[in-house]
């Protein structure tokens, strides 16, 4: 896979369907502690359209992982460099989880480079300051099942998603499903980023302990509640009934009325590959108007 | 272009992996076609997309091996190198 070659940070980026000519660009930003490999089956999809980017955010996959420049508005550089490197003026942009987060930093900055956005599951510290877990949807099952297998997770722990991230992927170091006695509950499965590997998982551990990134992902977006309503950009939010992120969708809804919403029966946070058609479908409605 | 044999194929695909896993700290003194590339590996999902683009480009064609990758949408757990190797011949037109 081609690597640009940024100011401080060298990205892995992956582009198909360069032969759409006509089509508006879509680039398509993961969430954390995964890679560019979870958009690739949506994106083999949305490439029989539109020229279609994937790459690795810094510190994740296979794009370098320097010392600092992890805020959302530090990553949201990141991906307008990476975008003049490929000559890519405007795009319509996929986001799941901190990805959008980076996302809505580079539309309040760059408006002029955005025709529409997709949000999938994105929590955003500004409407969503806390994430305890005692409010998750399934905190009652899910709280049980993770002391099975070892983690033990306060249920008034303010930064519970991110908490729960780096345990589970401490987990999956200590041996994950393999140190199992019996096969794992399907509620704790649905907490692991999907296609993940003890490789990943080490990563993910060497981006906290060995960068500025754990304070740095904390710092959330710097815009107001008045800036964010008033980024006027056509918006498709996709949201998991059973995820964490839900006060965020609810919050934008209030500020957002002229976005249309989604939610996904019976889906956890992971839902863009769990359930891949449920984001699919009404994307590429919202795409084909976005011009 | 004469068909690659299957031999050639394994051997441009195992050259792929090596020159991927080189300077990856592994128990492997070998990778062969037993070989499990994320168990014996320790590949990632994005080690893996690498390896699609790397082996099309050696190959010259789109092999279509997401159908390789994916079931039901998701990724598979593992593949050895025989399951990837039999699945390019297949793709290249030779016997598997």
């Amino acid at each position: 896979m081609p690597t640009a070659c940024l100011p401080d940070v060298q990205v892995n980026y992956l582009q198909l369907g360069l032969d759409r000519v006509g089509a508006a660009p879509l680039v398509m930003l993961h969430g954390l502690a995964t890679n560019l490999a979870f958009w690739y089956p949506l994106a083999q999809v949305f490439a029989e359209t539109y020229p279609t980017t994937l790459f690795d955010l810094r510190g994740h996959g296979r794009s370098s992982m320097p010392l600092t420049g992890y805020t959302p508005p530090a990553l949201a550089e990141d991906l307008r460099e990476l975008l003049d490197h490929l000559g890519i003026m405007r795009a319509n942009f996929i986001g799941h989880s901190f990805g959008g987060s980076v996302l809505l930093c580079f539309a309040h900055r760059y408006p002029e480079r955005v025709h529409g956005l997709v949000l999938a599951d994105v929590r955003l510290r500004l409407l969503q300051p806390s994430q305890e877990p005692k409010a998750w949807p399934n905190w009652s099952r899910l709280g049980p099942n993770l002391e099975k297998v070892g983690i033990h997770l306060a249920d008034d722990e303010p930064e519970g998603g991110y908490r729960l991230l780096e345990e589970m992927m401490r987990w999956e170091l200590r041996g994950g499903h393999k140190s199992s006695d019996g096969p794992i509950p399907k509620v704790l499965e649905q907490l692991l980023p999907p296609g993940g590997s003890r490789r990943t998982a080490e990563r993910w551990v060497q981006l906290l302990e060995g960068t500025t990134a754990r304070q740095e992902f904390l710092k959330g977006e710097p815009m107001t509640c008045d800036q964010l309503a008033q980024l006027h950009k056509p918006t498709l939010a996709v949201y998991g009934e059973n995820s964490p992120t839900l006060p965020t969708a609810h919050a934008l809804k209030e500020l957002w009325p002229h976005t249309q919403f989604e939610f996904v029966p019976h889906a956890g946070h992971f839902f863009p590959l769990s359930k891949p058609e449920r984001l699919l479908i009404p994307a590429q409605k919202f795409l084909a108007g976005c011009r | 272009m004469p068909m690659p044999t299957k031999l050639e194929i394994e051997s441009s695909f195992l050259s792929i992996l090596e020159d991927m896993t080189q300077d990856w700290d592994l128990d492997v003194e070998e990778i062969t076609s037993e070989t499990q590339l994320a168990a014996d590996l320790n590949f990632s999902s994005v080690d893996i997309i690498h390896l699609v683009v790397s082996t099309e480009e050696q190959f010259g064609r789109k092999l279509g091996l997401d159908q390789l990758l994916m079931s039901d949408g998701r990724y598979v757990d593992d593949l050895s190198v025989s399951q990837w190797v039999n699945f390019i011949t297949q793709k290249l037109g030779g016997p598997s």
